[in-house]
C-alpha cells in the first residue's frame, strides 16, 4: 500500500491549483510545474520498478537521491522561470510609472496654461508650496 | 499667463531634462542658472521618487516637473524625459543632472560640436582638453577601459563615457524614448552602445565641470573597484546583446 500516499500528495495537488485558478489568484502558466510534477509522481507510483531502473541508469545508486536531485533541479527552473517573470514585471510597472509622471506633467501644464488667475492650482500633492 | 507657442516657426523646439534625486538644496539655484544662460530652451526636471521637496521647489518655480511615484534610477529618469520629449515634440534634448556639477555655459560647445559633426549624440566630456578633472585607481582604470571599447564601437575618441552631459538630436530621441536602458551604467554605456548598433552619430565636446555642490563624490577604493566589476558587466551584456529590429519612429 506505498501507493497511498504519493497518490493522495498528487491528488493533493491537482485540487489546490484547480481551486487556486479557478479563484483567480493563479495563472495558468505558473501551474505547468507543478502540473509536470503530478505527472511524474504518477507515472512512478503506477510503474513502481520504473523508479530504480531510471535511477540506476541514470548512474545514481541510491532511487532516493535521484528524486532529490530532480526535485531540486525543478525548483532551480522555477526559480529561473519566476526571476524571468519578476523582470518583466519590473520594465512594466518602470514604464507606468514613467507614462504616469508623465500624464500628470501634462495635466498640471494644462492646467497652468488655462487658468485664467495664473493660480497655482496643479499642486495637488499637499505639499505646501508659495505660489509663484 | 504661461501660453506654449506652437511649433509653427522655424525655430527648433529644444528641451533641458533635469533628472534629480533628492536635490531640495541645490536645484532651485541649478534651475535659475540654466534660465538664465540658456533662456531659449524649455526646461523639465524629472524627480526620481524625490521624498523631499524637489518637486515642490521646481513648481513654484514654474517649471514643469514629471513626478515619478518612486525611484527609478538615473536611466528611467532620463528615459522619462526621452518619453515626455516625444510627446511633446522637440527636436533636441540636453540632459543635464541637477546637482549643479554641470555649467550650463558649457552647453554651446556640445551645441557647436553637433552642428559641425552632424552628431546625433554628443557628449561632454571631461577629459578632452578642457577642464581639470583627475580620478585614480580602479576607478581611473574603469573608465579607460569604457572609452576604449565605446571609441572603437563608435569609430571616434570618446574619452568621458559615463558623463551624465548629453545633447541628443531627433533620431537619438526617438530611440531612446522606447529603448532606454534603466540598469546601473546602462544609461550611459549601455545607451551609448544601442545609439551606435542603430546607425546614430555619437560625438565628443570637451567640456569643463564643477565640483559637486550637494553630497560627496565616492572615492573609496571598494567603491572604485566595485565599479570597475560592474562596469565590466554592463560593457559585456551591452556589446553581446543581440540588436533588436527597431520600428522606425
Amino acid at each position: 500500500m506505498n501507493y497511498l500516499l504519493p497518490l493522495l500528495f498528487v491528488l493533493a495537488t491537482v485540487l489546490i491549483m484547480f481551486v487556486l485558478i479557478r479563484r483567480r489568484v493563479l495563472k495558468e502558466r505558473f501551474t505547468v510545474w507543478w502540473a509536470v510534477l503530478s505527472l511524474g509522481v504518477v507515472v512512478f507510483v503506477i510503474f513502481p520498478p520504473l523508479l530504480p531502473f531510471v535511477a540506476t541508469n541514470l548512474g545514481f545508486i541510491t532511487p532516493s537521491n535521484f528524486v532529490f536531485f530532480a526535485a531540486s533541479l525543478m525548483f532551480l527552473l522555477m526559480s529561473v522561470q519566476f526571476s524571468v517573470e519578476i523582470s518583466r514585471l519590473d520594465e512594466k510597472t518602470r514604464t507606468l510609472a514613467e507614462q504616469l509622471g508623465i500624464l500628470r506633467t501634462q495635466m498640471e501644464q494644462h492646467i497652468w496654461t488655462t487658468d485664467s488667475h495664473g493660480e497655482n492650482v496643479a499642486d495637488d500633492t499637499g505639499v505646501d508650496d508659495v505660489d509663484a | 499667463m504661461h501660453v506654449r507657442p506652437l511649433n509653427n516657426s522655424a525655430t527648433p523646439r529644444r528641451l533641458i531634462v533635469v533628472p534629480a534625486w533628492n536635490e531640495e538644496t541645490v536645484i532651485g539655484g541649478c534651475l535659475e542658472e540654466i534660465r538664465r544662460v540658456l533662456p531659449t530652451w524649455d526646461i523639465v526636471v524629472v524627480s526620481d521618487g524625490s521624498t523631499d521637496r524637489t518637486a515642490s521647489i521646481v513648481r513654484s518655480l514654474g517649471v514643469p516637473v514629471i513626478d515619478l511615484p518612486y525611484n527609478l534610477g538615473v536611466g528611467g529618469a532620463r528615459r522619462a524625459g526621452f518619453s515626455y520629449a516625444v510627446r511633446e515634440g522637440y527636436d533636441a534634448v540636453l540632459q543635464i543632472d541637477g546637482d549643479g556639477q554641470h555649467d550650463p555655459a558649457e552647453v554651446v560647445h556640445l551645441v557647436n560640436a553637433k552642428s559641425a559633426l552632424g552628431a546625433d549624440v554628443v557628449i561632454g566630456a571631461r577629459f578632452a582638453g578642457r577642464g581639470d578633472y583627475v580620478v585614480r585607481g580602479p576607478r581611473k582604470w574603469a573608465m579607460k577601459m569604457l572609452s576604449i571599447v565605446l571609441s572603437r564601437e563608435c569609430q571616434t575618441s570618446l574619452t568621458d563615457v559615463t558623463s551624465g552631459l548629453q545633447l541628443c538630436g531627433p533620431r537619438a530621441i526617438a530611440l531612446y524614448s522606447k529603448e532606454y536602458p534603466a540598469e546601473y551604467l546602462g544609461d550611459t554605456v549601455e545607451a551609448i552602445v544601442i545609439a551606435a548598433r542603430n546607425g546614430l552619430i555619437v560625438r565628443q565636446a570637451g567640456v569643463s565641470m564643477r565640483e559637486r555642490v550637494g553630497g560627496t563624490p565616492s572615492h573609496s577604493p571598494v567603491k572604485a573597484g566595485i565599479f570597475l566589476i560592474r562596469a565590466m558587466v554592463a560593457l559585456a551584456i551591452a556589446l553581446t546583446r543581440p540588436t533588436q529590429a527597431l520600428a522606425e519612429a
